[in-house]
C-alpha cells in the first residue's frame, strides 16, 4: 500500500442506513474499497473470501457480540479495528481498547473525526512502518531540511547532528505537525514518568534545536512557542 | 457504643448524687429535729413543769405541806398528778392524786416506777431531804425508754460514724454500678442495632425484657428504613437505565443526522441557503449529542453509578492540554484562553479521574465560549493554597446570571423547574469537584459571576 485510500475497509452494523452513510461518506473522501456486512454472519463470509486492511466494527450486532467477532479475527489476522458503538460506557471503551482494538469511537460521531481517525489507524499500520515511516522522512522547513532518518539537518552551510533527545522532540512534534504540542506531551516522550522535573532541559533542548533549525531563531519561523503551553511546529 | 458508656456513667454519677443528696438531707433532718428537741426542753413551760422545779415550790409550814399557787395551776395544766411521798413510804402530801394510785409504797415499788411507769402513768421524780417529790404525765402521754452503752462504745462512737457513712457510699456506689451494668447490658443491644442501622444492615433483635418495646420499634424501623433504600435504589437505578437507554437509542438515529448533514453542509448541488440549514441541523446535532452525555453523566454521577477512575493527575498537564485541544481544534479567533499556573503547582499532582477534571475544566471553558459568540478572553489561573489546588476561570464575557448561580442550588423540586435556567454543564462541574471532594465557588459582582473558582483537595482521595 502506498496511499491510504487503497486501504480495503470492511464495514459491519446492523443499521442499513448507517452503513449507507459511512459507504457515501468514505467514498467522497476516497476510499473506494468498501465491503459491508450487516451480522457476524456475513463478516465471516466475507473474511473467509479475503481479508480487508481496516474493519470498522460495531459492537451490536442482531446475531453476536462485535467483541466475541473481534477475538475470532484477531485469531485468524492481526488486522487493525475500529469500534463504532452507541455503547459510550468506560467499561465498553476499556473493554474494546483491552481486546486490542486500534480505536474506539462513540456514536453520535462527527464525520471527519472517523475520517481522521481512520486515516491515522492506516498511516500508523501500513504507511509508517514502510516507505512513509517517519524515519525515513525528510522534513523541509524553509531553506533546511531535517534527515529525520539519519537525524540530521542540512542547509547551505553543511549538514548537522541532531542528538538524540533534540531527535525525539522533532519526531513528536513532527507526528502532531501544525497542533500544539504540550511541555507535559513533549517532556512525556523524551523522559517518560516523571517528566515534569525536565521542563527546564527541554527548554535548553527547544533553544539548540532552533538554532539546527531557524535561520534566526530568536525569531522562529518553524518550531514556535505557545506561551505557557507548549510548542508547535509549522 | 461510646455513647452508651457516657449514658452509663452518667447514669451512675446521678444515681451516687442522688442517693448522697438524700442521706445528706436525712442528717440535716434529724440535726434540725434534735435541735427543736433541745429548744422544746429549753423553753419555760419545760422548764417549770420539771419535777425539781415543782419541788422547790412545796414547802414544809408548821407540819402543813404548802403549794404555791404558781405550782398547782402548772400541775393543773401540764400533769396527771403530783405526790411527796416520805422515807417510810407514804404519801405525805398530793395533788390530783387519782384513786388507782396506791398511798403507801415499798422500796421495791418505788425503785420499779421511778425509772419507767406508775400504773401506766409516766413519772419523774426528785429526792429532796424529807422524800421523794413525784410528777406524773397523763397515761400515753410520754414513751420512756432506757440506753445504756458501754464507755468504750461511746469514745468509738464518731469512728463508727465515719465508718458507717464510707459503707453506706460504697454501698450507694456498689448498687449503682450493678444496676447501672444491668441497664448497660439491656441497652447495648439497641445501641448495636442503630449503629447496624447507620450500616443500611438489616435488624433482628431480641424483643424481650425492659427494652423489648424499644427492640421491637427499631426491627420495624430496619424494615421500613430496608424497604425504602431498596425502593430507591431501584428507582434511581431504573432512572440511570432509562436515561442509559434512551441516550443509547438515540446515539444511531443521531449519527445520521450528523452524517447526513454534515454531507449536505459540503453539497455542491445546494444552493447557500440550504447549506446554511444543513449546517444548522448540524450545530444542533452537536448540541444535542452533548446534552445527551451530560445528562448520562449527570445521571450517573447523581446516582453514584459512576466508577471514578482514580489515579494521579497533573492538574497543570491537563490544564495545558485543555488550552491545547481548543487551539488545535481551530478555535476561532474571537476568543482567546490564556493559562497562569503558580510555580510550585509544576509537578504536582493529585488523585482523580483526570477524564472527569478535563470534563469539568471544559465545561467551564465551553460555557465561557458558547455564552459569549462575539467572544471574549477566558483566563485561568491555578495556586496553591494550603492543601488544595485553586483554579479560578474567568472570562471578559457576560458572565453566569446569578438566577443560573441559584438553580444549580436548588435542591427542592417545584412546578415551575421548566421555566429555569439549564445548568447542567455547571451541575456536571460541581458533580464532579464535590466527587473529588472539592468545592466549587461562584465570585459575584453586581449579581453577576465573574469568575468560577475550583478548590480540590491534594491529600483527600476522592470519594
Amino acid at each position: 500500500m502506498t496511499h491510504i485510500y487503497e486501504c480495503r475497509i470492511l464495514l459491519i452494523d446492523d443499521n442499513p442506513d448507517l452503513l449507507s452513510m459511512l459507504t457515501h461518506m468514505l467514498n467522497k473522501e476516497g476510499f473506494t474499497n468498501l465491503s459491508i456486512a450487516s451480522c457476524c454472519r456475513e463478516a465471516r463470509e466475507i473474511l473467509a473470501k479475503e481479508l480487508p486492511d481496516l474493519i470498522i466494527l460495531d459492537v451490536m450486532l442482531p446475531d453476536g457480540n462485535g467483541f466475541s467477532l473481534f477475538q475470532e479475527i484477531r485469531a485468524k489476522a492481526d488486522l487493525p479495528i475500529l469500534f463504532l458503538s452507541a455503547r459510550d460506557e468506560d467499561n465498553d471503551r476499556l473493554l474494546g481498547l483491552g481486546l486490542g482494538a486500534d480505536d474506539y469511537l462513540t456514536k453520535p460521531f462527527l464525520p471527519k473525526e472517523l475520517i481522521l481517525r481512520i486515516s491515522a489507524i492506516i498511516r500508523r499500520t501500513y504507511l509508517y512502518g514502510r516507505s512513509g515511516s517517519a524515519e525515513n522522512q525528510s522534513l523541509s522547513l524553509g531553506t533546511r531540511t531535517v534527515h529525520l532518518d539519519r537525524g540530521t539537518v542540512e542547509s547551505s552551510e553543511g549538514e548537522t547532528a541532531l542528538t538524540a533527545k533534540e531527535l525525539l522532540i522533532l519526531k513528536k512534534l513532527y507526528e502532531n505537525r501544525g497542533r500544539i504540542v504540550t511541555f507535559d506531551a513533549l517532556c512525556d516522550a523524551v523522559w517518560g514518568d516523571g517528566y515534569y522535573t525536565y521542563e527546564n532541559t527541554l527548554m535548553v533542548h527547544i533553544r539548540r534545536l532552533r538554532e539546527k533549525l531557524e535561520e534566526d531563531p530568536s525569531h522562529p519561523k518553524w518550531l514556535l512557542t505557545a506561551r505557557g503551553i507548549g510548542y508547535r511546529l509549522l | 457504643m461510646k455513647d452508651l458508656l457516657k449514658i452509663y456513667r452518667r447514669y451512675i454519677l446521678t444515681a451516687a448524687l442522688i442517693s448522697i443528696l438524700i442521706f445528706i438531707l436525712n442528717l440535716l433532718l434529724l440535726f434540725f429535729f434534735l435541735l427543736s428537741q433541745f429548744g422544746y426542753k429549753a423553753a419555760d413551760d419545760y422548764q417549770s413543769s420539771r419535777a425539781d422545779t415543782l419541788s422547790e415550790h412545796l414547802t414544809l409550814e408548821q407540819g402543813q405541806y404548802i403549794l404555791t399557787e404558781e405550782a398547782e395551776h402548772l400541775i393543773d395544766k401540764d400533769l396527771a398528778f403530783a405526790m411527796l411521798i416520805n422515807q417510810e413510804g407514804q404519801v405525805v402530801w398530793s395533788r390530783n392524786l387519782p384513786d388507782d394510785i396506791p398511798r403507801s409504797y415499798s422500796l421495791t415499788q418505788i425503785a420499779s416506777f421511778t425509772r419507767w411507769y406508775l400504773k401506766d402513768y409516766p413519772v419523774k421524780v426528785h429526792t429532796r431531804p424529807d422524800g421523794l417529790f413525784v410528777t406524773a404525765t397523763p397515761r400515753h402521754s410520754m414513751w420512756k425508754y432506757s440506753v445504756e452503752f458501754k464507755e468504750g462504745f461511746l469514745s468509738a462512737l464518731p469512728a463508727y460514724l465515719l465508718a458507717a457513712v464510707l459503707t453506706n457510699l460504697l454501698l450507694i456506689f456498689a448498687f449503682a454500678i450493678l444496676f447501672g451494668q444491668r441497664f448497660y447490658t439491656s441497652l447495648k443491644p439497641l445501641v448495636n442495632g442503630i449503629e447496624q442501622l447507620t450500616e443500611d444492615k438489616a435488624l433482628d433483635l431480641a424483643e424481650y425484657g425492659i427494652v423489648g418495646d424499644l427492640a421491637g420499634k427499631l426491627n420495624k424501623a430496619s424494615s421500613t428504613l430496608i424497604y425504602q433504600r431498596k425502593a430507591l435504589k431501584k428507582r434511581d437505578n431504573a432512572r440511570t437505565n432509562w436515561i442509559a437507554g434512551v441516550s443509547h437509542d438515540i446515539r444511531t438515529p443521531l449519527s445520521l443526522i450528523l452524517g447526513f448533514s454534515d454531507s449536505l453542509a459540503g453539497s455542491p448541488h445546494l444552493d447557500d441557503e440550504e447549506r446554511k440549514e444543513a449546517v444548522s441541523i448540524r450545530e444542533n446535532s452537536l448540541i444535542i449529542k452533548r446534552l445527551i452525555a451530560d445528562l448520562n453523566l449527570t445521571s450517573r454521577l447523581e446516582y453514584d453509578s459512576y466508577p471514578l477512575q482514580i489515579k494521579a493527575c497533573a492538574p497543570c498537564a491537563l490544564l495545558r492540554s485543555l488550552i491545547a485541544s481548543y487551539y488545535n481544534h481551530d478555535l476561532a479567533e474571537q476568543w482567546s484562553l490564556s493559562l497562569t499556573l503558580a510555580d510550585d503547582l509544576e509537578g504536582l499532582t493529585l488523585k482523580g479521574d483526570p477524564n472527569l477534571l478535563l470534563r469539568a475544566f471544559r465545561n467551564l471553558t465551553d460555557n465561557s465560549i458558547r455564552h459569549n459568540p462575539k467572544g471574549c478572553r477566558i483566563q485561568i489561573h491555578g495556586s496553591l493554597q494550603k492543601d488544595f489546588l485553586r483554579l479560578t476561570f474567568s472570562d471578559t464575557g457576560s458572565g453566569i446570571p446569578i438566577q443560573v448561580i441559584k438553580t444549580l442550588y436548588r435542591t427542592e423540586t417545584s412546578d415551575n423547574s421548566g421555566s429555569l435556567p439549564h445548568v447542567m454543564g455547571l451541575r456536571i462541574v460541581k458533580q464532579i469537584v464535590e466527587a473529588h471532594r472539592g468545592e466549587v465557588e461562584f465570585e459575584l459582582l453586581k449579581d453577576v459571576c465573574r469568575s468560577v473558582v475550583i478548590c480540590l483537595p491534594l491529600h483527600c482521595p476522592p470519594l
